[in-house]
């Protein structure tokens, strides 16, 4: 259903990833291939000059390993997103950000019928444990207040991911490390991405105490404070769903959408390089 | 709504406190699974028939789509903000769409800006990593569902009603989650006699863009009642100045 993930054929059960790296020439493609080697939990599976991909098998985060590759001096666009099964189930993104300084990329990965993987990495937080939810609503108009509850359609209580009795959008707690950055992989048996999509994911200011505290909240939010940073949850691509590297409304490279960014006359300038950075 | 229920169980639970820890007997013990039982059976039927959000709001489903310029846009550009509604009542109703632009230049005959829905809602690298238009079935540009057309700005604005679209907010086609970009520049309708035209419109950079996510009732019908009064407001000034 909706946005679809074909399969990926890949040996482990680690996430693939797919990225439009710029590079422009052979050297570029070995350097690269030079910076992730040795990588601990990452496995590069294919480097494209021709198309500007590079596929990869990790147990790192997403954003993560484009970090690793634009540590070389090379802008990285994540293009798509798989796992190792063979079905088309679902991927799906969410841009964090809110009324405070907190922000991060998560992404979900339906991985099987009973398997969801949310991957992400959310900086800006205060070190420590973060309540992380799904909420019904992806509805920003007042920021994350207008997010609604937290998605219940079993007209559950409150409780933690591994609880029987919880809201299907209680995802616990992540953690935050002393720079504020929470970097977390979490699987999930019962949320389904395609029963997310265009609701929100809300990160909170404090503990998610699921469900198990004395504050009266405890049973309805965890008591897990203000929400400091949300983002709708969007369709994204899965693997190879994304085939052009070329932004298909009006024909540049997103490299000359991020690099030149001429309209009108001179827009097409044929045969000029990509910068070699 | 979910959660008063949710308390109620709760206070149930604490105010039979003796029941609970007396022994309990074996009827009722029986009866409540058969009645959970039926409950998740009734679930699973419901949930295969009407997914999740249209149960939530009288059958009828609402969307939101908070416009923000691209963040890979240069300053100069216009930066397009505002919002767009959708409603669409299951099973059969048509989408309807509100269409509330601002931060267009203000200077008028302004040419047309084209917005379509654009297949992934994925803003990591602003409007750029939306994808091409969402098409399903594997039609041309202008055919896709979310081919809304060209929009004119006045005084620097967008405000438009439209219904009977042929996007939907329902089933394996829907538009939840994907994105709806603006353009600078006009749609060709497919008449530009080139292979983009048929796939994209030639409509040239992304100025803005939002991802389409699901709301409640309120925003719509606040903005319909609004727009329902300027309508008969506009009418009744039409009577007025008509010479008798
Ligand atoms: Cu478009
Ligand atoms: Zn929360
Ligand atoms: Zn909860
Ligand atoms: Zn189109």
């Amino acid at each position: 259903m909706g946005c679809s993930v074909p399969g990926w054929a890949g040996s482990s059960p680690g996430l693939g990833l797919e990225f439009t790296v710029q590079m422009s020439c052979q050297g570029c493609v070995d350097a690269i291939g030079a910076s992730l080697q040795g990588v601990p939990g990452l496995r590069v599976l294919d480097v494209r000059l021709d198309t500007q991909s590079v596929l990869l098998e990790t147990s790192l985060g997403a954003e993560q390993v484009k970090e690793l590759l634009e540590s070389s001096g090379r802008r990285a666009v994540l293009k798509g997103m798989g796992g190792s099964m063979t079905q088309n189930l679902g991927a799906a993104v969410a841009m964090m950000a809110g009324p405070s300084l907190v922000q991060g990329v998560v992404r979900f990965l339906q991985v099987s019928q009973e398997k969801c993987l949310i991957e992400g990495t959310i900086d800006g937080l205060a070190p420590g444990p973060h309540g992380l939810h799904v909420h019904e609503f992806g509805d920003m108009t007042s920021s994350c207040d207008s997010c609604g509850e937290h998605f219940n359609p079993e007209a559950e209580c409150h409780g933690g991911p591994l609880d029987e009795h919880r809201h299907l959008g209680d995802l616990g707690n992540v953690l935050a490390d002393n720079d504020g950055r929470a970097t977390f992989r979490l699987e999930d048996a019962r949320l389904k991405v395609w029963d997310i999509i265009g609701r929100s994911l809300v990160v909170d200011a404090g503990e998610d105490d699921l469900g198990r505290g004395a504050h009266p909240l405890s049973k309805v939010t965890g008591n897990s404070g203000e929400r400091l940073a949300c983002g709708i949850i969007a369709c994204s691509a899965g693997l190879f769903e994304n085939p052009k590297q070329i932004c298909a409304c009006d024909g540049v490279t997103i490299w000359e959408e991020r690099d030149r960014p001429l309209a009108g006359p001179g827009r097409r300038v044929p045969g000029q390089p990509a910068p070699h950075l | 709504m979910f959660l008063s229920l949710c308390l109620v169980s709760v206070g149930l639970f604490l105010s039979l406190p003796g029941v609970v820890s007396g022994e309990l007997e074996p009827v009722p013990e029986t009866e409540g699974l058969f009645q959970e039982l039926r409950k998740k059976v009734n679930d699973l039927w419901q949930n295969l028939l009407y997914p999740q959000f249209i149960r939530d709001s009288d059958w009828t489903a609402y969307a939101t789509c908070e416009m923000k310029p691209s963040s890979k846009l240069d300053a100069d550009k216009p930066q397009v903000t505002g919002q767009i509604l959708f409603k669409q009542s299951y099973p059969i109703g048509k989408l309807e769409a509100f269409f509330d632009l601002d931060g267009f230049p203000s200077e008028n005959n302004q040419l047309g800006r084209a917005i379509h829905i654009h297949k992934f809602g994925d803003l990591s690298d602003g409007c750029n990593t939306t994808g091409g238009h969402y098409n399903p079935f594997n039609v041309n540009h202008p055919h896709h569902p979310g081919d809304f057309g060209n929009f004119y700005s006045k005084e620097g604005k967008i405000r438009k009603y439209k219904s009977n679209l042929s996007a939907t907010l329902f089933g394996p086609y829907t538009i939840m989650g994907r994105s709806v970009v603006i353009h600078e520049q006009e749609d060709d309708m497919g008449k530009g006699n080139n292979k983009a035209s048929l796939e994209n419109g030639n409509a040239g950079r992304r100025l803005a863009c939002c991802v389409i996510g699901i709301c409640d009732k309120n925003m719509w019908e606040n903005k319909f009642s609004k727009f329902v009064e300027r309508k008969k407001r506009g009418s009744q000034n039409e009577h007025r100045s008509r010479p008798n």
